[in-house]
């Protein structure tokens, strides 16, 4: 399946005239990137360094990932609204780019093992849950997430 | 004179065989830069958990200072590792840092941000936390803890804007522009 | 989906998941000192 006929979609659309024709306006929505993946890696860590009793092992383990689970709803709108933006501005050369394509299908992995995995099976009690099962899903979580920051941040030098 | 202070210094700091290695290695100094990044979602990543606590919009049923302590210990270590990185950059690439005006502003925002963040550590003291179990904390407190991530939020832009060179000093620009960027030696930064 | 299968579910992905990243990044390793041998001799 090649998706390129979508990349050049994106690059002549009106969104990458606007991208393309404003660098100011491009660092500004570049910052609320930096921003909200700020927001999502911190609600992501807290519930995984939970999980792994690291951090905050004095409060329930699910009332963390409760608490913490709606942010990470709010940072990924702002995070996908605003990479759609800055893709727009290079889309044929991300096209090209190994790292682009290892950020999606991290991305892609993160968010379907964030709602189909971690939240149905940790936002209720675990007392029936084998302890290294949790801790697992865990280091999951985190890896696909550094992959997912790393391959963004390695885009721009490759 | 202090403009010509820190240029002075940064020259030095150019000269140095290690500032030049650093700032010529492809990897290293990428990878460097990546921690740099990347830690934010620690440092900051905490730091937002216990503001947004503060301000009641996290954690309603866990104690202010609950949240703030068990969150402390990874909120320092993800700062060390910020400043080391930070420093390194800074290190590799001086003169052109020392004369960017978004490195100077994000400086002065450090700056703020650690005063607002000592002054709510000395109320919190105070006060011996009689709101410490409120889901929604004073006013006050929820104006540090909002100033806290404003000013936090713009250490990430002017951190992020450096990159960028549309106010270089080599570029045409106001004569106050000139002076807040430190631009000493208007060529310098192409040598 | 009942909670032990979903455990079970579970534990089997992040292991690929813990074992792909490995390998991914393992040979991204690979490829920086393949560069640097290149560049540096």
């Amino acid at each position: 399946m090649d998706l390129l006929f979508l990349f050049e979609w994106i690059d002549t659309s009106m969104l990458a005239e606007l991208s393309k024709a404003y660098g100011g306006v491009f660092a500004v929505v570049q910052t609320f990137h930096l921003g909200a993946m700020v927001l999502l890696g911190g609600m992501i860590l807290v519930g995984d360094l939970r999980l792994l009793n690291i951090v905050m092992a004095d409060v329930p383990a699910h009332v963390v990932l409760k608490n913490t689970e709606r942010w990470v709803g709010y940072a990924l709108i702002v995070v996908i609204f605003s990479g759609i933006f800055m893709m727009s501005a290079v889309a044929i050369k991300l096209y090209y780019n190994m790292f682009f394509l290892s950020k999606m299908v991290g991305l892609f992995m993160g968010v379907s093992f964030f709602y189909f995995i971690r939240k149905p099976l940790l936002n209720t009690d675990h007392s029936d849950l084998s302890p290294w099962s949790i801790k697992i899903v865990a280091i999951a979580s985190i890896l696909i997430w550094f992959s997912v920051a790393a391959s963004g941040r390695w885009i721009g030098f490759s | 004179m202090l403009n010509q202070l820190l240029f002075d210094l940064a020259l030095w700091l150019d000269a140095q065989q290690w500032s030049t290695d650093l700032h010529e290695s492809y990897y290293v100094y990428n990878w460097v830069e990546s921690t740099h990044v990347l830690t934010l979602m620690i440092f900051l990543g905490m730091l937002v958990v216990i503001d947004l606590r503060m301000l009641g919009y996290i954690f309603k049923d866990v104690p202010v200072s609950k949240v703030a302590e068990r969150l402390d210990k990874p909120m320092m270590f993800g700062f060390s590792v910020m400043f080391v990185t930070g420093f390194l950059l800074y290190y590799a690439i001086p003169v052109r840092t020392t004369t960017s005006i978004w490195f100077r502003i994000k400086v002065v925002l450090l700056i703020a941000a650690g005063i607002n963040a000592l002054l709510l550590r000395n109320i919190t003291k105070q006060e011996n936390l009689s709101w410490d179990n409120d889901p929604v904390p004073p006013k006050r407190i929820r104006i540090s803890a909002g100033l806290s991530i404003a000013f936090w939020a713009g250490v990430i832009m002017t951190g992020r804007m450096i990159a960028y060179d549309w106010w270089d000093c080599h570029k045409a620009m106001p004569g106050f522009m000139y002076w807040a960027a430190g631009c000493v030696n208007e060529l310098a930064e192409l040598d | 989906m009942n909670k032990k299968r979903l455990e079970r579910l579970s534990v089997v992905l992040s292991v690929v998941i813990v074992v792909g990243w490995g390998i991914f990044w393992g040979t991204q390793v690979v490829a920086v000192q393949e560069m640097l041998k290149l560049a540096y001799g």
